[in-house]
């Protein structure tokens, strides 16, 4: 066996002036009475007897001696037989995802319980071992680097929270081992509730120790949600909603959808073990919102019976008819699209109105409007196509199955009399082909600016008695403005997104999540990267300066949630050793502890005897 | 001990006691033996053998029964001075209020006893002990042997390293020559218990008084803190811590043995005196002779 601290062992020199007292102890006032009858009674002790009466001084002496060995003993601080002289590195992994806020029977939460698991490793660590903290929740972090200082360490442990993001055990590990030296002294302690895929391989390696907190617990979660904007309907939007049961029993529940505080929908669900439910909702709404779907269902995971998206607001789409003669027909098909404002002109703007284009009929100014332009049977020709000769029963034969001006619009074989070929230049996208191989329909791209040319007479034929033609001109108002189906993105937690944001950000940007925190985002382009985020809810992304003032105005929101299978199913995965972790060699205690105890022993024996008697 | 002064202070108490009891105390007491006197005490039936002279004849004559006339036999009474010379007499008390220490209190009203007994012609024997019979004055009569019994009690001395009471009443009912008034004046701090020995006393038709003494200091002691306490007989030491708790633990304590001491006298028709040091004797002398006539 040998000694951590040598060199205490000179506290030894304190028996000196212990047995000098004895030696010259104080000999106590003599006080002659006529009986003790009176005394004995009121003391009540026993006779001793005189072998006693010789030793009990001696005896007093001695537990002295030994309480003062063993807490030189424990100073010292010896090790166990086997260990070796240098220190441990110890690495104490804390999982803080969401799955750890868990309610467990006790009504606490397995990251108390793993808190509770954290401080008594710390406190089984023995003097000069090195001790960290990692944490495991969303994003793996180093709350207190490798130190001999314990208290720091508590410290670290006091402050940690909870994140609503996923388990990142396995890239904990990763950087645990980075932060110790030597493999051979090493001991990594994983803190979790084993809620993870690879739980139970993690427990079978030699170097981790799993501590696994919690018992299996039943669940029901939202699993997904996905917006979108309707591809027909311009103000209308789609919800993909998505719960699963991860319990062993059925549950009944229901699920409540609101838009910007509005309720949409409540759907009452009864799911079996196991079971998942998906459903498409659908709602028009030009103002946009929060739309919020939360499960009313009290179980033990609160964090995924909520989940939001955000819908952002539609604005109005000013468009400009320019034609010599009324058009009843166009005129028709877009006041029929929501939110167009429709202005007929007879002379050509110098610029598309911003948000919205310009529809040319028969009308072919000198310059085209910058920007978003649709020139429909153009009588000369314009800038990007030149005008080929009539084509007395131009049939359409072919049509560009990728283009986003063509969905659900079925043209092929429909006769376009009078129609007239295009010949556009190179990078020109033809759309609609006539049998003949001429380009009846082309679109092009330049810059800022998108131009559309459909190279027909509408009053010569029957095209805007057809349903594809409003679509067709509803495809054409999403395509001048960029539009798709898709909405703006949802996260989460524990992921990175780019996030389109529209303009070449020069300032500094910063995103804040749903708790305050503030984290700068790293912009290219006109696109930032946000994340990883801990928290579910709104996000508010934009310039730092406003991001921290907690201003609306250029702040754009997003919606985090954690949508998280293996977050949502509480149930351990693989089989987990319920033996305590030891980190000092026996008992998760040192030597020094055991001798400590003993000479409190020594301590409460010495006053049984001597003290507790005789004080009345 | 004893000056010309506690002679006259003595005198004076004699004097005061033939008035006070009025011929009822000592010497002109009768005892209760029947026999050969003139007084007539009470009638037994004849047995054989009885002597024929004592035959009331007036009784057969008028009944026909054969009864015998008993009489009252007067003697003198024999005064008996148990005084405990144990070393709890001498508890090395230095109270100031003290007027003399406890042994020597002990050996004034003693003196004070037999004086008043001697000079009312009664026969004063002193017997001192501890655990056995120490010395012994032999039985005198008549004021002439004042002095002598004087100076045996002021040449007395405590000793012994016990109190048995019961072994010395033992002891003592063997030697004395006839039952008597047995005044025992003692603190009664005894290991074995004073019981025994006034049992062994009334169950030998003595008719022992109890002269229980003690100091204040032993009702009310004023230690405080670590102390050693040594028995002064047995020289038995313990160390203790008296709080001021256990003080008051102790007084009830002591209260509870007067208390007993008490109800055994008084459960048994025994006389009782108790006093303490811190008064002079012939107070206590005074105080005896009037419960004596109150109660005569």
């Amino acid at each position: 066996m040998s000694l951590v601290s040598p060199e205490r062992l000179l506290w030894l020199l304190a028996a000196i002036p212990i047995i000098l007292f004895y030696v010259l102890r104080t000999r106590l006032r003599r006080q002659p009475v006529a009986t003790l009858l009176f005394w004995d009674q009121l003391y009540d002790q026993k006779r001793q007897s005189s072998w006693w009466q010789r030793l009990r001084h001696w005896l007093s002496l001695l537990l002295q001696l030994a309480f003062l060995l063993l807490v030189v003993g424990a100073l010292a601080d010896p090790l166990w037989t086997g260990q070796a002289d240098e220190t441990g590195q110890v690495v104490i992994v804390v999982d803080n995802s969401a799955s750890m806020a868990a309610v467990t029977e006790d009504g606490s939460t397995r990251f108390d319980h793993a808190i509770q698991e954290a401080l008594a490793v710390v406190a089984g660590v023995r003097d000069g071992d090195e001790v960290a903290l990692v944490t495991a929740g969303g994003s793996v972090r180093v709350p207190a680097g490798m130190t001999d200082f314990t208290p720091v360490v508590r410290d670290a442990i006091g402050e940690l929270e909870l994140t609503d993001g996923p388990t990142r055990v396995r890239e904990a590990i990763e950087a645990a081992s980075r932060l110790t030296r030597s493999p051979d002294r090493r001991r990594i302690v994983v803190i979790s509730d084993a809620c993870f895929d690879d739980a139970g391989e993690l427990a079978d390696r030699a170097d981790v120790d799993l501590v696994a907190v919690g018992a299996a617990r039943d669940n029901v979660g939202i699993i997904s949600l996905a917006v979108r904007r309707s591809l027909v309907d311009p103000i209308g939007y789609a919800a993909l909603v998505g719960v699963e049961n991860f319990g062993d029993g059925a549950a009944e529940l229901r699920v409540t959808i609101e838009l910007a505080g509005e309720l949409v929908d409540v759907i009452p669900l009864n799911l079996s073990a196991g079971e998942s439910w998906e459903k498409v909702v659908t709602g028009a709404s030009a103002d946009g919102g929060v739309l919020q779907v939360r499960l009313d269902h009290d179980d033990a995971l609160a964090v995924d019976n909520e989940a939001i998206a955000v819908l952002p607001r539609r604005p109005r789409i000013p468009v400009q008819l320019v034609t010599e003669a009324p058009s009843l027909y166009l005129e028709s098909a877009l006041s029929a699209i929501p939110l167009i404002d429709l202005t007929v002109t007879d002379s050509p703007p110098p610029e598309s109105p911003e948000g919205g284009f310009t529809l040319l009929h028969r009308v072919v100014p000198d310059r085209l409007p910058d920007g978003a332009v649709f020139v429909i049977d153009p009588q000369a020709d314009g800038e990007g196509w030149t005008l080929g000769p009539p084509i007395e029963q131009a049939i359409v034969a072919s049509q560009d199955p990728g283009s986003p001006l063509l969905p659900h619009v079925r043209l092929t074989n429909v006769m376009l009399p009078e129609a007239r070929e295009l010949r556009m230049v190179d990078e020109a996208t033809p759309l609609l082909i006539e049998a003949g191989g001429g380009t009846l329909m082309g679109s092009l791209v330049r810059g800022d600016d998108r131009l559309v040319v459909l190279a027909a007479d509408l009053e010569g034929s029957d095209l805007p008695l057809r349903i594809a033609f409003p679509v067709l001109m509803t495809n054409a108002v999403n395509w001048f403005l960029g539009r798709t189906g898709e909405m703006q993105p949802s996260l989460r937690t524990g992921e990175s997104a780019e996030i389109p944001i529209g303009v070449t950000a020069e300032k500094d940007w910063a995103w804040a999540d749903a708790s305050g925190h503030v984290a700068p985002a790293s912009v290219s382009g006109e696109r930032a990267v946000v994340g990883p985020v801990d928290r579910v809810g709104l996000l508010r992304l934009g310039p730092r300066p406003v991001v921290q003032a907690e201003r609306t105005g250029e702040v754009m929101r997003l919606a985090v949630n954690l949508c998280d299978r293996v977050e949502s199913d509480l149930r351990p995965r693989g089989e987990i050793d319920p033996e305590p972790v030891s980190i000092a060699g026996v008992g998760r205690r040192s030597i020094w502890f055991y001798l400590a105890c003993l000479g409190l022993g020594l301590v409460v024996v010495e006053w049984f005897l001597y003290q507790r008697r005789v004080v009345g | 001990m004893f000056d010309s002064e506690f002679l006259k202070r003595l005198e004076y108490l004699s004097l005061l006691s033939k008035r006070v009891f009025r011929g009822q105390l000592l010497a002109q007491r009768r005892t209760k033996r029947t026999g050969g006197g003139v007084e007539f005490a009470d009638h037994r039936e004849y047995i054989h053998g009885d002597d024929l002279r004592y035959l009331d004849w007036n009784v057969y004559a008028r009944h026909g029964d054969l009864l015998l006339k008993r009489f009252q036999e007067e003697e003198d009474l024999h005064v008996y001075l148990l005084v405990d010379c144990s070393r709890s007499m001498d508890s090395g008390d230095t109270d100031p209020q003290l007027v003399v220490d406890k042994f020597s209190f002990a050996r004034q009203l003693a003196a004070g006893l037999a004086y008043i007994a001697l000079a009312n012609l009664d026969r004063v024997s002193v017997i001192a002990y501890d655990d056995k019979i120490r010395a012994t004055f032999p039985l005198v009569r008549g004021k002439d042997s004042v002095l002598s019994l004087l100076r045996f009690l002021e040449g007395l001395q405590t000793s012994g390293q016990a109190t048995d009471l019961t072994t010395v009443a033992g002891d003592f009912v063997r030697r004395a020559p006839r039952s008597g008034l047995v005044l025992v004046i003692s603190d009664l701090f005894d290991q074995q218990g004073f019981r025994g020995g006034v049992d062994l006393l009334r169950h030998r038709r003595f008719e022992p008084h109890v002269i229980q003494i003690h100091t204040p200091a032993e009702a009310k002691p004023r230690l405080l803190g670590d102390v050693e306490l040594v028995d002064v007989e047995s020289s038995e030491s313990r160390k203790v811590t008296v709080t001021e708790k256990k003080l008051r633990q102790y007084e009830a304590s002591f209260q509870s043995f007067l208390r007993d001491v008490e109800t055994y006298c008084r459960t048994y028709g025994l006389s009782h005196t108790r006093a303490t040091a811190d008064i002079p004797y012939d107070d206590v002398l005074l105080k005896m002779m009037r419960v004596a006539g109150a109660v005569s």
